[in-house]
């Protein structure tokens, strides 16, 4: 009687067991592009962490661009939607700046970077499977400072 | 004589343990859960159809405005004094967009025959005209954007306050680069089908119809308003055409009736607003409906091949991605991808 009751047990517990892995299999499926591997890292303009700064990896050949924004503390990650992370596998140009136009057209936002960072620029990334960091330190006299890229 | 000796011992487990209670609801839950995201989807896939048969009639319509006139309608055509430096165009009154050209060949020829087209799009009728819904001009997948976009103030010339401009899903290609609609841009660098003042019609597009883009989706991005109010996106798709503000020489916004190749498809939403103005968007996941010159209509998705190649690296020698070829009409590349 005893006995039994406690093999009972332990098929149930086995169950649930199952069922748990069950669920965190069928979660988990299908989530992710293969293509994307995480990006993150540090910008700094002179030194200085640049926060509210544009951050963009355009893929040299197949795929496309991944953004990112960077935090007060020059902190930035990389998303490819707004709910996956990551930036394309491979060779990518990056692009750094803080120049933008209003959302209501009152007027502009103000570039800091120069041009060698963002509109011509000579920033190469080469993205690899799994965990990437990239730390860029920027120099405000690398070149001269365009304004909002209408090119 | 089994039986009888097995009841009693059933008859003390009558009820279910907590355990065998959390299994089923367990099984229950994962069911329910693999079964509402595919009920989801499956109307997402009804929107999506919904939306490529919009599109297919808007591409249409554009087609056979060609047969009738030889060439496509106008990206955007302005009234009053023409061809005034950028900046400098005051008194040029609103401009009417190649939505409202086509409306004779979509069945909307009620509103068309008494459009006055000589008069801006803030006077009488138009006023009233440029309000009507138009059934194909909406995604159904957009349905948390309003109904109309309203533009400036009612002390601005060109207001358009109440209830304002139907709003659209839908916006015409215009090429590759940014500033590819501009009317006072390079020729070279205007190579989508469309432009403001744009003549073109088959015989320009020599990478062939059915690999050039007509037209594609756009997102709402503000709150259907177009000054003075917190979180209004200036460049915001709408229908009959994209009237302007009277203020400080920043005129018209061809961004709102035209979107290019340089950017690619749904930037996500902390992308800067340079970025969003100009690109395809759409609310469907993983992609946009764009409808092509040969009449298809296709969803590509937002990893397709797309360097950003701007209009000075590309007069450099810089080739083009995959989407950027699609949008340009005239860059003779071969597209190599499957749609």
């Amino acid at each position: 009687m005893t006995r039994n009751r406690i093999a009972k047990r332990t098929i149930s517990n086995r169950s649930v067991v199952a069922l748990a892995c069950l669920a965190a299999v069928t979660i988990l499926a299908g989530c992710g592009n293969p293509n994307l591997a995480d990006v993150r890292g540090v910008v700094t303009l002179d030194g200085k962490p640049l926060p509210d700064a544009f951050v963009k990896f355009i893929p040299v050949t197949e795929g496309a661009a991944s953004y990112g924004k960077t935090e007060a503390d020059g902190s930035y990650r990389m998303k490819f939607t707004d709910d996956e992370y990551g930036a394309f596998i491979g060779s990518n140009h990056v692009s750094i700046g803080t120049g933008d136009v209003k959302a209501d057209n009152s007027g502009s936002i103000p570039e800091v970077v120069p041009n060698v960072y963002n509109t011509r620029t000579t920033l190469l990334a080469e993205v690899t499977k799994g965990r990437n960091t990239f730390d860029f330190e920027l120099k405000s006299d690398a070149g001269k400072v365009e304004k909002v890229d209408m090119d | 004589m089994f039986r009888k000796t097995l009841r009693p011992q059933f008859s003390r487990h009558k009820a279910f343990t907590l355990v065998e209670l959390l299994v089923v609801i367990a099984i229950i839950g994962i069911l329910i859960g693999m079964l509402l995201p595919a009920v989801q989807q499956v109307r997402e896939a009804a929107r999506r159809v919904t939306c490529s048969n919009n599109l297919r009639q808007i591409g249409l319509a554009m087609m056979n405005y060609e047969s009738s006139y030889q060439q496509f309608p106008p990206g955007g055509i302005w009234i009053g004094p023409d061809k005034l430096p950028r900046g400098n165009r005051a008194g040029r009154g609103s401009g009417w967009a190649w939505s409202a050209f086509i409306l004779p060949f979509m069945e909307q020829n009620n509103i068309y025959d008494v459009l006055d087209f000589p008069a801006r799009l803030s006077d009488q009728p138009n006023r009233n005209l440029v309000a009507s819904i138009i059934p194909s001009a909406v995604c159904p997948s957009a349905s948390n954007q309003p109904q109309h976009f309203k533009i400036g103030t009612d002390s601005d010339a060109f207001g358009m306050t109440d209830p304002g401009i139907t709003a659209t899903n839908y916006v015409a290609c215009a090429g590759a680069f940014f500033a590819g609609a501009y009317y006072d841009r390079p020729l070279e660098r205007k190579n989508g089908i469309y432009a403001e003042d744009s003549t073109n019609g088959f015989g320009d597009i020599s990478d062939g119809a059915s690999n050039t883009i007509l037209a594609g989706e756009a997102i709402y991005y503000g709150v259907g308003q177009s000054r003075g109010v917190p979180g209004a996106f200036f460049w915001d798709p709408r229908w009959f055409g994209s009237s302007r503000h009277n203020a400080g020489g920043r005129a018209d916004a061809p961004e709102a009736l035209f979107r290019v190749g340089r950017s690619r498809i749904n930037p996500p939403s902390f992308a800067g607003n340079a970025e969003k103005r100009n690109a395809f968007g759409s609310h469907h996941p993983g992609g946009a409906t764009f409808g092509l010159a040969d009449g298809s209509v296709h969803f590509l998705r937002e990893t397709i091949g797309n360097n950003e190649t701007t209009y000075n690296q590309y007069i450099g020698g810089q080739t083009l991605g995959t989407f950027q070829r699609l949008t340009a009409r005239n860059d003779g590349l071969v597209i190599a991808e499957d749609l």
